[in-house]
């Protein structure tokens, strides 16, 4: 027997088949969706955003491949966050039609950049993708009857457990019905070895109504597996028959280990193979066992047949993917939403135009952190980062220089992130230049006579103005628009794709979109 | 005194019994599966119990519990075939119970070790306000950024409320590297998985006499 450390690939399964569902109703409206339908999908309240959601997925992934850490997923959602501009004060995600999510405090469950947040929607979409694999494990036949019922248990510590609260002063006080076993009886569950453990038969419709909170509870997940609930630190493990048949969980007819069917396939073939193995010379068999590939049904093919066969069809799934994948951009880019196959068409464009994410990123905080010098008239202390430079101070008013004066002089103020992250930078002791297009933008590091790790914009000139030189109002920043600029071109490039689309609706759709489009043009 | 010989001849349902269990042990397919399933919910129990009481990093900062030992217990799988069995565990802070590990980054120059609550269980991208300081002893840290407005600094005199003792809180230690002893006790010990795999051998014949 060994111990390895591998991807976890039952739930990696399990997660590649749910379909990414952008959505902007709360946790309560989503309990009104059936349960079976929310188990194929990965969503999260007020989560309307899919590049959002592909980013928690692809977190989820790194995770269960155990090539990243919770950490890290966290990470990964925080960027995603801050490069769509959401801000939960101001109602989620700036691309959100006003009035559709209603706006949530900083900090708290309702905001989706909170820590305590992407904490519970990451560890809760793991759990469910790993207990959906463990209980999918646990009903095979052999399994069910060796391990015949499943025990809830406590797998991890919290502040406050389910059935107590804290008072003001942080004492522990209980909540009459709200703990686990309550639960567990209220769902029809029976405690066994003197009311101390909830165990049930894996078959058995307790788990189901434990999931759906059976007895009136609100904060279930819908499935008969664990987590039941949010944030539970409760999970379940297997009973074997031994203990099942020494409390009475079951009784020794139960779940009768079916030796038909059981035992029969696994003896028959071994049987078979050692009688038509004899008399065959050893060098023979040898040379077949390395030809020969195990299915997963129990017969044996021939590898390179069956290597021939899995390239044909990981071609054919490869080329109808292309298609989807392509399609799915199309109507995703005019409907102004993003898909994965989006997101990375995207970030090709940028790339080809130069920007790198991280470009964009910081060219867009300092954009707000401009807005919210000028709208405030207050400084905004690292408002970006320039490589090769560091943080940037918009400081409102510094004596004769600072923001004010460029805003008052020159009425600008969006254009300075642009030149600070596409400029040629020039760097002295204490002064730094950054040229772009004609313009210059100056930045102090000792702007009071002490040295400081922080530059501060001081100064900002047109010489292309003076000069007569290239206007600047060209210069955007190329997030979306750079797709958006000319749908009509991409879809015409894409009129192949649209015509040997098998899916109907889709076709007819991409044909709408672009006849509206042509329209527009003319 | 006269010798008593037995003689016991085997037959019928006895006999073709024990050619299935002859076929049965040389395809070894469903006890292995028994060890393996044994062997699967020991680590699972195991990593669980560990769980619960476990949180020396976490409790020493007054952090949450980030729950990585909870994550690599429902993620403990098995596999087994004619060959035997496989226990796999998805956690990379597993693999230091076989022997010691050191972390290196990969992407930056130095690892960063949460220093304080906040900071426990988060990377330091996710903080937009750290700024690098550096110590007499030669070690660096990332510590809070001054969040002030200037002219309250301006009033202080920059930094001259600083100097008198209001230093800003150490969020992350950042080190070259770091080297993790072993800790065989991250996992079920070789004696408790090899009762473990006789648990899995006797269930394995319990159902074959039913």
């Amino acid at each position: 027997m060994t111990i390895s450390f591998k991807p976890f690939f039952a739930a990696l399964r399990e997660l590649a088949q749910k379909r990414l569902v952008p959505t902007a109703l709360d946790t309560e409206q989503l309990r009104e969706i059936d349960a079976s339908i929310r188990r194929q999908a990965l969503f999260s309240a007020r989560m309307t955003q899919l590049h959002a959601l592909q980013t928690l997925q692809d977190g989820l992934k790194g995770m269960l491949d155990g090539k990243d850490n919770l950490a890290t997923a966290k990470l990964k959602m925080t960027e995603m966050y801050r490069a769509l501009g959401y801000d939960a004060e101001a109602g989620g995600f700036p691309q959100d039609k006003t009035g559709t999510v209603p706006p949530a405090r900083k900090g708290t469950l309702r905001d989706l950049a909170s820590d305590k947040r992407m904490t519970l929607t990451i560890t809760t979409n793991y759990r469910i993708a790993a207990n959906q694999a463990f209980a999918a494990k646990g009903m095979e036949e052999r399994r069910l009857h060796q391990w015949p019922a499943w025990e809830l248990v406590r797998i991890g510590r919290v502040r406050t457990p389910r059935g107590f609260k804290r008072t003001k002063g942080g004492a522990m006080e209980p909540v009459p019905g709200d703990d686990w076993q309550a639960r567990f009886v209220a769902a029809g569950g029976e405690l066994f070895d003197k009311g101390t453990r909830m165990i049930a038969p894996k078959g058995s419709d307790v788990w189901q109504r434990l999931g759906d909170g059976a007895g009136g509870y609100k904060d279930t997940l819908g499935n008969p597996f664990a987590p039941f609930a949010f944030g539970s630190k409760y999970g379940v493990r297997e009973v074997a028959r031994d203990e099942c048949l020494l409390l009475g969980v079951i009784s020794a007819e139960e779940n009768a280990p079916d030796a038909k069917a059981g035992k029969a396939p696994a003896a028959v073939p071994a049987v078979q193979s050692k009688a038509s193995a004899a008399g065959i010379d050893p060098t023979l068999i040898e040379a077949m066992k390395r030809d020969l590939a195990k299915q997963e049904d129990g017969s044996v093919r021939l590898k390179r047949e069956l290597d021939r066969e899995l390239a044909a069809a990981d071609k054919a799934y490869r080329a109808r993917n292309a298609t989807r994948n392509r399609l799915s951009l199309v109507v995703a880019m005019l409907m102004n939403h993003g898909t994965s196959a989006g997101a990375y068409k995207a970030w090709m464009t940028r790339r080809r135009k130069g920007w790198t994410p991280l470009q964009v990123q910081e060219a867009r905080r300092g954009m707000a952190g401009m807005k919210k010098a000028v709208a405030t008239k207050q400084d905004v202390m690292s408002a970006m980062h320039i490589p090769g430079l560091g943080p940037v101070d918009f400081r409102w008013s510094v004596g004769p220089r600072g923001m004010r004066r460029i805003y008052e002089d020159h009425k600008i103020s969006r254009r300075i992130p642009l030149i600070l992250m596409r400029g040629k930078l020039t760097k002295g002791k204490t002064r730094a230049f950054v040229d772009y297009k004609g313009h210059r933008v100056v930045l102090a590091s000792n702007l009071f006579g002490q040295p400081s790790n922080h530059w501060v914009l001081t100064g900002y000139r047109d010489k292309g103005k003076e000069k007569g030189g290239q206007p600047m109002n060209s210069v955007k920043i190329p997030i979306r628009q750079s797709l958006q600029s000319s749908p009509l071109h991409f879809l015409r490039g894409e009129r192949g794709a649209v015509a040997h689309c098998k899916n109907t609706s889709l076709r007819t759709r991409c044909k709408a979109l672009v006849a509206a489009l042509e329209r527009r043009a003319a | 005194m006269s010798l008593l010989s037995v003689d016991i001849s085997i037959g019928g349902d006895a006999q073709r019994m024990l050619a299935q269990l002859e076929a049965e042990l040389l395809n070894p397919v469903e006890i292995h599966e028994d060890i393996a399933a044994r062997a699967e919910n020991l680590t699972r129990d195991y990593l669980t119990s560990l769980a619960q009481t476990r949180h020396a990093t976490a409790d020493s900062l007054g952090a949450t519990p980030t729950g990585h030992l909870e994550r690599a217990a429902e993620s403990v799988t098995s596999r087994s075939d004619a060959e035997g069995a496989v226990i796999g565990i998805t956690s990379p802070g597993i693999t230091r119970a076989f022997s010691d590990i050191t972390i290196t980054p990969v992407n930056a120059k130095y690892l960063t070790i949460a220093a304080t609550a906040e900071a426990y269980g988060k990377r330091a991208g996710a903080f937009n306000d750290l700024r690098l300081a550096f110590f007499k002893n030669g070690t660096l840290a990332l510590v809070k950024a001054d969040q002030s407005s200037v002219s309250s600094r301006k009033a202080s005199g920059y930094g001259i409320e600083r100097a008198a003792g209001q230093k800003p809180p150490i969020y992350y230690w950042l080190v070259k590297s770091v080297t993790q002893k072993q800790d065989r006790t991250l996992l079920p010990s070789d004696t408790l998985l090899q009762s473990a795999a006789e648990e899995g051998v006797r269930d394995w014949l319990k159902s074959f006499l039913n």
